[in-house]
């Protein structure tokens, strides 16, 4: 009887958790990050000589996957004006070199963590934030990506890790800047940055 | 061993059984709203949310510059925002940093610490102590700090995730000797919910007052700082009276679990610093979001 009671309380459980799982956001983030995944795990880039390759097609992923110049503009809000286009072209170029430099190693180091897709939750009428947990012996790490529509396509413009927006982050440092220069010391700033790799 | 799940289940034993589905149940209740949320979520980040209405309308500009890499953006992308909210560009979260000259000091010299002494040390251990004897020890100490856990879920009123903490603890005591495995994730998918006094007071509407970066202990604030100083009161060792411990045997154990919660994230930090443009601006503002989101939860 009591082994009854939990079998229910489990189902019940698991019913629950498994109601308003999947929508299109997720699956578009899922299956970009599949796609990554599958990269990381080919033998074929394995070792000094594939490291290359891999993070070319890690990076061709990445341009699919992020929309860039939306993340350049909710980073530097209203700031985003200032800039002329071609210092705007420039900025989301620069911005996104520098995560990419920042973040490729990170993302090749992944070994065997698991990857939890939680569920999404829409932000306004077409964005939505996919919440994800990656599973590691030692701990739980909660990743939201946050991704706009446009056009039928999902792109992230911004990543939350442990709380912690991406977009957010960088506004603060960058503000510190743009307070008292004019973009291109910004700008500078990001050329001496991404070169010094 | 107790690795089977139909072992594990006959030695609980009946208040065992019923405490699991206790468990079960609290757990059920708190996993149910995850639907219907949606809405509320939606009402909490509202800023954000105007500042993305905001974005989306950008007008498209003509742009007379073609010679772009193959990666340039679509010139549509790069429009002029349209409308200018007033005060958008403000971070969403701050805190107030008076004393920043000082805790710049302590910021670098907390990166000298890490690279120069926690680092090595972290990696040697490593290469020593193989990586499921590093999650035990992992486990005991979380397990120690569960009165912690405990108390202040209790502070806030949060009583499903008092139950759920005090069940993990129970569990985690007994089936789980001392703490060393984490049973109650690994037996029966009871996770933890962290809560510290610094969440305790900001859940009563205290503030950070002012950030603080602490030699070692790295960025913290004020109330956090008041907060730790509590929960060390409420730490296993201060409730059941400290267990006798000659001060060297203490810094022992502190070093040691300082070093085994390092082995985990090396390249953690080093990835946030060569992400940053001002890596000090950057982990302090990284603290703020995350406490604003651990007092939020």
């Amino acid at each position: 009887m009591r082994r009854k009671f939990v079998m229910i309380a489990i189902s019940i459980l698991v019913l629950l958790g498994g109601t308003c799982f999947a929508g299109p956001a997720l699956d578009s983030v899922k299956g970009d990050v599949d796609e990554v995944l599958k990269v990381l795990k080919d033998p074929v880039y394995n070792g000094e000589a594939g490291k290359k390759a891999k993070a070319d097609q890690i990076h061709k992923i990445s341009m699919k996957m992020f929309d860039f110049a939306e993340l350049s503009k909710r980073t530097l809000g209203v700031h985003w004006n200032k800039f002329s286009s071609p210092q705007r072209q420039e900025f989301v170029d620069l911005y996104k070199r520098l995560l990419e430099d920042a973040y490729i190693d990170k993302v090749t180091s992944y070994t065997d963590e698991r990857i939890e897709y939680t569920k999404e939750v829409q932000l306004s009428d077409n964005a939505f934030e996919v919440q994800s947990t990656i599973v590691t012996k030692s701990a739980e790490i909660p990743v939201f990506y946050r991704v706009l529509n446009k056009d039928g396509q999902w792109r992230v413009y911004d990543v939350v890790i442990e709380g912690v927006s991406l977009i957010s982050n960088y506004r603060s440092q960058f503000r510190e800047i743009l307070a008292n220069n004019p973009p291109e010391s910004l700008l500078d700033t990001l050329r001496k940055k991404v070169q010094k790799k | 061993m107790i690795g089977d799940q139909g072992m594990t289940s006959k030695r609980l034993g009946a208040t065992g059984s019923m405490l699991a589905v206790l468990i079960i149940i609290c757990v059920t209740g708190l996993s149910t709203p995850v639907c219907a949320d949606s809405t509320a979520y939606k009402g909490e980040t509202g800023d954000d949310v105007q500042l993305l209405l905001m974005m989306v309308q950008a007008q498209p500009e003509q742009w007379t510059d073609g010679a772009m890499g193959e990666d340039a953006v679509a010139s549509d992308d790069l429009g002029d925002l349209v409308e200018q909210v007033e005060g958008s560009d403000e971070p969403m979260v701050s805190i107030a940093d008076p004393l920043q000259p000082w805790n710049r000091m302590w910021h670098h010299f907390n990166d000298k610490v890490y690279f120069w002494m926690f680092k090595p040390m972290a990696q040697g251990y490593r290469v020593v102590v193989p990586e499921s004897f590093r999650v035990t020890f992992s486990n005991f100490y979380t397990n120690a700090t569960a009165p912690v856990r405990i108390f202040n879920n209790l502070f806030q009123l949060k009583f499903d995730y008092f139950f759920t903490e005090f069940g993990r603890f129970l569990i985690n005591t007994t089936m789980g000797f001392v703490g060393f495995r984490d049973c109650a994730k690994d037996c029966f998918g009871i996770r933890p919910h962290d809560e510290d006094f610094g969440q305790t007071l900001g859940h009563y509407g205290v503030g950070h007052g002012i950030y603080l970066v602490w030699p070692f202990l790295g960025p913290s604030s004020a109330r956090d700082t008041i907060g730790k100083g509590a929960d060390s009161v409420l730490s296993f060792t201060g409730i059941f009276g400290p267990v006798d411990l000659e001060v060297p045997v203490w810094a022992g154990i502190k070093v040691h679990e300082t070093i085994n919660q390092i082995s985990f994230r090396i390249g953690d930090y080093e990835a946030v610093k060569k992400a940053s443009i001002d890596s000090y601006i950057a982990i302090r503002d990284g603290y703020a979001q995350r406490r604003k989101k651990a007092v939020k939860e």
